[in-house]
């Protein structure tokens, strides 16, 4: 894989401003951002508690998405269930990245057998599909926030580990490279001073399309009953709520799925933008 | 097919007529003109030879006859009168009627010509399929004749090699299936852009052989490019010497080896220029990199390189007219001093 | 062809045993008891010494990957938990209905990507070309739940078109089948098939600019050949490749799908082991599901070479 040209530092307000797509995510995202951290504080009404309000209302000026079967605003409750999604995805995305980076430069720069064993390590993990993958996890520690937490973290972190992998493999031959080798400077250091600013581009890209799947999965695993566990509200919990009056208040599972989708969405645009900023040569594609 | 006639072109003995061909990159100020102003014509049955460094357009010339020349590059001016008509004003459809059947090309890279998935076979029915008129296919017919194409250029094993694909060949039975690809429908005119450059020596001389015999038994006419000028003296009857996107020099093989008139020519035969690999960093205390065509000299666009303008103290006239040739003449030069002994 | 096709399937056999080793440590690498987890808080300690014993969870860890590898080499992939059941019948039992669902949506997924990828390829910057890229980035973030639902209410609930749920074998009633059949595969297809378009345009475009493609107006060649047995041909070869690493994602929808269509394949037995924390269930058909995905690689591998004769070596 080649290291793309513009690099971080093209990441700008301006050069953002200009690419259509990631200033239309970073709008949908940002839009999204608040919209979340609004809900922490406020919300129009008690999102949790069985407040005795009429039960599966449909959507109005009053309660623009319904009510749910104990009468509970579900506009409320999509607002205050963004927090769950959003730290779940970024947290996992957080820990994937680390971990991953990790393996990658290791397994990058040692070269050798380490690196032959770990590439192969990482194709098997590949060939689990992420969301059969998670759900075994979550199977094992129990559905919760946590286990979808640690699942999906376990799982998106063999992707990275096979980008960033390639971006040090391709990089650790570079004549600039070798000559920190030569002037005997210490491994640890080759890897921070030349190496990383190589990868941090493609993980950036990298980053913004794990956040994206991230979200997906929260809301996939929540939808099959094996995330987020109702009464506590986030988009995957509202999800499996929804299904089960699906005939009843089909707003709830399409409200939450649309957040789903919007968020998804801006998170997309941003990083194809991001893309087209870092690596001029891909928007041409 | 309607054929649109050319009155200039029915009395005249020549098969192809290229009147003040231009070809340009790009467009408006920025415009790079790749070939400019080129005037010729090949008779029937000749093998007109074409040489020149690389970069001095001839490649762009040959796609420019067949009104192939990939985007930006545009015909800016001029015509091609192909057999009566001219092409510029004919249809894509006619065009690509023409194009493979009466009009081959060759080029040097055979390999990268061919769909590497499908086999032999395929590749030379293919072009009778797409040229037989409605109702005419005949599958095992076109087997045939595909063997037969095969056969003639002294292709061994032909029926083994109907069934391989385009990388079990060797480079030299590469180069035989793509001119037996050129040749299957008897064109009136191959245009070979190098066919020969990448092959080794023996396969060079087996090919050549080869495309003189096509023209003696088929008086097919040909247009042959080349680096080497010991190629053209061996098969070419009459030759171009192209600098700059100009031809600066024509005439009979004979008249030309023996008697050049242009200083370009003279400092190729004597062998003072390569024509290819990398020019001398100078030439005879002059610059020895040719020009690019996004800057062109002015007048005489050899002038900077040239031994004659420096012998006769830098005259004007080099650097600011365009030599003025007789086109007309069985040999010429556009050289302002080409008739005088300097 | 045929030697080529032994080594390539050679070679992956070592590939699923280490799957299956790796799956298992896994599996036993997460910490807590899965006894007890399957139990909940109220579990009684004497019940859960049981049923481990059963499980064969107090041998020692070698122990117990060698018997349930022995059980794999027989084909047995242990018994269920919960029901005591074995699996393997009961998963062979749900072949049918998964693999039908899998066929099903690759077929809208190739018929609504393939040629749409192509043309926008061929027609660069026409207005096919210019509506794929925001339509497939729609594709990219759209969740299978989301259009399953959409398409469960409108066509099933609101139109009555379509039944809403459930699942006839195709030698039952062939029409019926089918009927069942059309919205989770569609929802499926309709996720995937940006996808794949993107994919498709720009294999497409990138084969254009080869110069055998731009030599066929030297030959003369017919548009129709041009596009066919010059692009298409070679353009499906690059496309091949990156589909079948794909596939995950779409065995991934095939789970939710199932869920949302009540789908009796895999994708749903596996979503029962998990809810009931069946670890033995869920850890035997992860690795069916992972082995399947890189059979079908290999699968895909061969037919590369069987097209492209370049890989035939």
């Amino acid at each position: 894989m080649d290291v793309p040209q513009g690099g971080v530092r093209a990441i700008t307000i301006r050069a953002i401003v200009n690419n259509k797509r990631a200033l239309l995510g970073t709008i949908l995202v940002a839009a999204v951002l608040l919209f979340t951290l609004v809900g922490v504080f406020w919300t129009p009404y008690n999102p949790i508690s069985f407040g005795g309000g009429k039960s599966f209302l449909s959507p109005s000026w009053l309660h623009p998405a319904g009510t749910d079967i104990y009468g509970r605003d579900i506009f409320s409750r999509i607002m205050a269930g963004g927090q769950t999604s959003l730290s779940i995805a970024g947290v996992a995305v957080a820990v994937a990245a680390t971990m991953g980076s990790i393996i990658g430069v290791v397994s990058g720069f040692i070269g050798g057998i380490v690196d032959v064993i770990v590439s192969r390590v990482v194709d098997l993990m590949l060939a689990i599909p992420a969301l059969v993958f998670a759900l075994g996890i979550v199977a094992l520690l129990g559905p919760s926030a946590q286990s979808v937490t640690v699942a999906l973290s376990v799982v998106y972190m063999w992707q990275f580990a096979r980008v960033i992998r390639s971006i040090v493999i391709s990089v650790r031959n570079k004549t600039y490279v070798e000559a920190s080798r030569g002037l005997g400077v210490s491994p640890i250091a080759i890897i921070v001073k030349d190496i990383f600013p190589s990868v941090v581009p493609i993980l950036v890209v990298q980053i913004t399309t794990a956040l994206a799947w991230g979200i997906l999965d929260e809301a996939n695993l929540g939808f099959l009953g094996l995330g987020v566990q109702p009464p506590s509200p986030s988009w995957g919990s509202l999800l499996i709520e929804g299904r089960e009056y699906l005939f009843d208040t089909p707003w709830l599972s399409l409200g939450a799925g649309t957040m789903v989708l919007i968020t998804v969405l801006g998170v997309n645009l941003l990083g194809d933008g991001l893309r087209d900023i870092i690596d001029p040569r891909s928007a041409e594609k | 097919m309607p054929v649109v006639f050319d009155e200039a072109a029915v009395d005249s003995e020549s098969l192809l007529r290229v009147e003040n061909l231009s070809v340009e990159f790009g467009s408006g100020p920025r415009a790079v003109r790749a070939v400019d102003d080129v005037s010729f014509t090949i008779g029937h049955g000749e093998i007109l030879g074409l040489v020149g460094e690389s970069g001095s357009g001839k490649s762009t010339l040959c796609l420019a006859l067949m009104r192939i020349v990939p985007a930006p590059g545009v015909v800016k001016s001029g015509r091609v009168v192909f057999d009566g008509r001219d092409l510029g004003v004919l249809s894509v459809r006619q065009m690509r009627e023409i194009r493979g059947n009466e009009l081959a090309l060759i080029v040097q890279d055979a390999l990268a010509t061919m769909n590497p998935v499908t086999r032999i076979e395929e590749q030379i029915v293919e072009i009778l399929r797409d040229h037989a008129g409605k109702g005419t296919v005949d599958r095992k017919n076109f087997r045939e004749r595909a063997l037969r194409a095969l056969r003639s250029v002294h292709l061994p094993n032909a029926e083994l090699n109907l069934r391989r694909y385009p990388h079990q060949l060797s480079g030299g039975m590469q180069q035989r299936v793509a001119i037996a690809q050129g040749l299957i429908l008897e064109p009136k005119l191959i245009i070979a852009d190098e066919p020969t450059t990448a092959l080794d020596v023996t396969v060079q001389a087996q090919i050549l052989s080869l495309l003189r015999e096509v023209r003696d038994t088929s008086g097919t006419s040909i247009v042959f490019v080349t680096h080497d000028l010991a190629t053209v003296a061996e098969i070419c009857d009459r030759v171009m010497v192209m600098y700059a996107g100009r031809i600066v020099e024509s005439g009979t093989v004979r008249e030309v080896f023996k008697n050049p008139e242009h200083p370009y020519t003279k400092a190729l035969l004597s062998g003072l220029l390569p024509l290819v690999g990398e020019p001398p960093e100078e030439l005879d205390a002059l610059p020895g990199q040719p020009p690019r065509p996004e800057d062109w000299p002015s007048g005489c666009r050899f002038h900077p390189r040239c031994p004659v303008y420096v012998r006769l103290g830098k005259p004007d006239v080099c650097r600011e007219t365009d030599p003025n040739v007789d086109e007309t003449q069985s040999h010429w030069a556009a050289c302002h001093f080409a008739n005088q002994e300097v | 062809m045929f030697r080529y096709a032994v080594r390539r399937i050679l070679a992956a056999l070592p590939l699923l045993l280490a799957l299956s080793m790796i799956l298992f440590l896994y599996i036993h690498a997460v910490p807590g008891d899965p006894i007890a987890g399957m139990l909940g808080p109220n579990g009684n300690p004497a019940l859960i010494k049981q049923l481990r014993h059963a499980a064969g969870l107090d041998q020692s860890l070698p122990t117990q990957y060698w018997h349930w590898f022995v059980g794999l080499f027989h084909g047995s992939l242990g018994v269920s938990l919960v029901s005591g059941q074995p699996i393997t019948p009961i998963l062979v039992q749900r072949i049918p209905a998964t693999l039908q669902l899998t066929v099903a949506a690759l077929f809208f997924t190739v018929l609504l990507g393939l040629p749409v990828g192509f043309f926008a390829g061929v027609y660069k910057g026409s207005w096919l070309d210019r509506i794929l890229s925001p339509l497939s980035l729609i594709g990219l973030s759209i969740p299978v739940f989301w259009v399953g639902t959409l398409l469960f209410l409108v066509l099933g609930v609101h139109l009555r078109w379509l039944p809403t749920a459930g699942y006839v074998p195709f030698s039952q009633s062939p029409i019926e089948s089918l009927r069942l059949t059309f919205m989770p595969a569609f929802a499926l297809g309709f996720t995937l098939a940006p996808f794949l378009a993107r994919l498709t345009r720009a294999a497409t475009i990138e084969l254009r600019q080869e110069q055998f493609i731009v030599h066929t107006t030297a030959k003369g060649l017919r548009r129709s050949t041009v596009l066919g047995r010059y692009l298409a041909r070679n353009a499906v070869l690059p496309v091949l490749s990156v589909l079948g690493l794909q596939l995950g994602t779409l065995i991934g929808g095939q789970v939710i799908v199932e869920q949302v269509f009540n789908w009796p394949g895999i994708g749903r037995l596996i979503v029962e082991g998990a809810i009931q924390r069946d670890y033995l269930m869920v850890q035997s058909l992860i690795l069916i599901i992972a082995s399947s995905y890189i059979v079908i690689n290999l699968g895909v591998e061969l037919l590369h070479a069987w097209l492209d004769p370049r890989v035939r070596l």
